[in-house]
């Protein structure tokens, strides 16, 4: 049981790794799209808000 | 006059003299318990949205035991153990609370509302700017989420019941419930209260986490903010809607919470004010609210004394433990892999207890130095985060339902 539970676990964190790989790609692919044809008109810290904190609210 | 006993008066009293003494112990702790967490929360030292209402809640129901019937003790409040149709509908009559609960919290609703509103205060772009690393450290910092599972099993616990304690290691209230409500029904009261306790109790353990396991030096390695691009928000919507769908596509057990924090996210980025306003307001405090006020009354004794709880406890807190250090271990990766030029503090961002563990990142490196803000790639780590546990939480349910 433990044997497979440990094997479950693996399978469950493999599968979760290529979902993130694969949105992570597809973000990065849509960011190099957009911004590589903008040839860095778009550089700059992301918003003042971010250095200030975030908001209080928590889950 | 009529004739009457004195305690017949005071039926709180009474049931606690007529209670099994280990009940009665537990009641008067839990009351006590509920006090100090009114006062902790109060002070700022636990999350007060949680702790206040909860800690009312867990002291006044253990306080507020009556006889229902010669033979029967119970409360007026709640029942979350009625499933026979007949029963609910004559105690939905009678327990003050039971509507909320049957129809808001039993079914996950309230558990998406948090998330829609966690939504609202997410900022995509974060994401969007950093996608690699901040997926990266997110999926580190779900290690927790899955180890805890056969540590869990070897503790004697079903795979339904071990999946939904290892859930606590995503630091995300409502994905907890959302997954153990599916999964272990009979556990997810227990399941709750620790997810919660153990998530306000993050906010000040994770920092001795990062002391311990970075060094000062390390600590006080400066970012690159100008290398932050900035993301429009078309974009923003773009990949929040096409994401959202590919997420429900892939995990329609999962669909509720994916749609619920994408829809927050993209109603955020579209600049509809009323939406936004009703959804950071009404709808968040009042899901928070009626969320610690329903997990403290379901904290009745008969229920914390389930013998099941200790080891709740112990894999609770392994869990988040084990999350933490995965999320650091990233850090380290990102670190030797950027060549030094990364700060590996932002690690624990990756544990998703959106934005506690992204300022507690922030806050440990201010301390060593002022002038370096890690922040914006916390933040993208952190809603990284919550995007990693719902995809876990999918994994699981699917597998395990």
């Amino acid at each position: 049981m433990l044997i497979e539970s440990i094997k479950t676990a693996a399978y469950v964190y493999f599968i979760a790794a290529i979902v993130a790989i694969i949105v992570a790609l597809y973000i990065k692919g849509v960011v190099f799209y957009l911004h590589g044809r903008k040839k860095g008109k778009n550089k700059g810290v992301l918003s003042p808000v971010a250095l200030k904190g975030a908001p209080e609210v928590k889950a | 006059m009529l004739e009457f006993k004195i305690l017949d008066l005071f039926q709180g009293a009474a049931t606690l003299m007529a209670a099994d003494p280990t009940i009665a112990v537990a009641r008067v702790l839990l009351m006590l318990f509920g006090i100090a967490l009114v006062f902790l929360g109060a002070k700022n030292i636990l999350e007060p949205l949680i702790m206040v209402p909860m800690g009312v809640g867990m002291a006044a129901v253990n306080a507020g035991v009556m006889f229902l019937s010669a033979d029967k003790m119970g409360t007026i409040f709640v029942d979350p153990l009625i499933s026979d149709t007949a029963m609910l509908i004559d105690i939905l009559q009678i327990n003050f609370l039971q509507p909320i609960y049957t129809l808001t919290f039993s079914n996950g609703l309230i558990a998406c509302l948090v998330f829609m509103g966690i939504g609202v205060l997410c900022d995509i772009g974060y994401v969007l700017a950093f996608p690699l690393t901040s997926m990266f450290i997110a999926i580190c910092a779900e290690f927790g989420t899955v180890a805890t599972f056969p540590i869990a099993i070897a503790m004697g616990l079903t795979p339904k019941d071990a999946a939904s304690i290892a859930m606590v290691g995503g630091a995300d209230g409502p994905m907890v419930l959302f997954t153990s409500l599916i999964l272990s029904r009979d556990l997810f009261v227990p399941i709750g209260i620790v997810a919660y306790l153990y998530l306000s109790l993050a906010y000040g353990g994770y920092p001795y986490i990062v002391r311990f396991l970075v060094p000062k030096h390390l600590r006080a390695i400066k970012m690159d903010l100008k290398a932050i691009p900035k993301v429009s928000k078309t974009e923003k919507i773009g990949f929040s809607v096409i994401t959202c769908t590919l997420l429900c596509f892939l995990f329609p057990v999962a669909a509720p919470l994916f749609m619920s924090f994408f829809l927050g996210v993209i109603i955020r980025d579209s600049n509809i004010a009323p939406f936004r306003k009703f959804i950071e307001g009404p709808i968040l405090y009042g899901s928070t609210f009626f969320l610690g006020l329903i997990l403290g009354v379901l904290c009745e004794a008969g229920t914390i004394l389930n013998p099941v709880v200790f080891p709740l406890l112990i894999l609770g807190m392994t869990a988040l433990f084990l999350s933490g250090i995965g999320g650091i271990a990233g850090g380290y990766i990102l670190y030797f892999f950027n060549k030094g030029k990364y700060n590996p503090v932002i690690g624990i961002a990756g544990v998703s207890c959106v934005p506690s563990t992204a300022k507690v990142a922030e806050h440990e490196v201010q301390k060593i130095d002022p002038r370096v803000i890690i922040l914006p790639y916390a933040l993208g780590a952190n809603i990284s985060g919550v995007i990693t546990s719902a995809i876990i939480a999918g994994i699981y349910i699917t597998l395990l339902r």
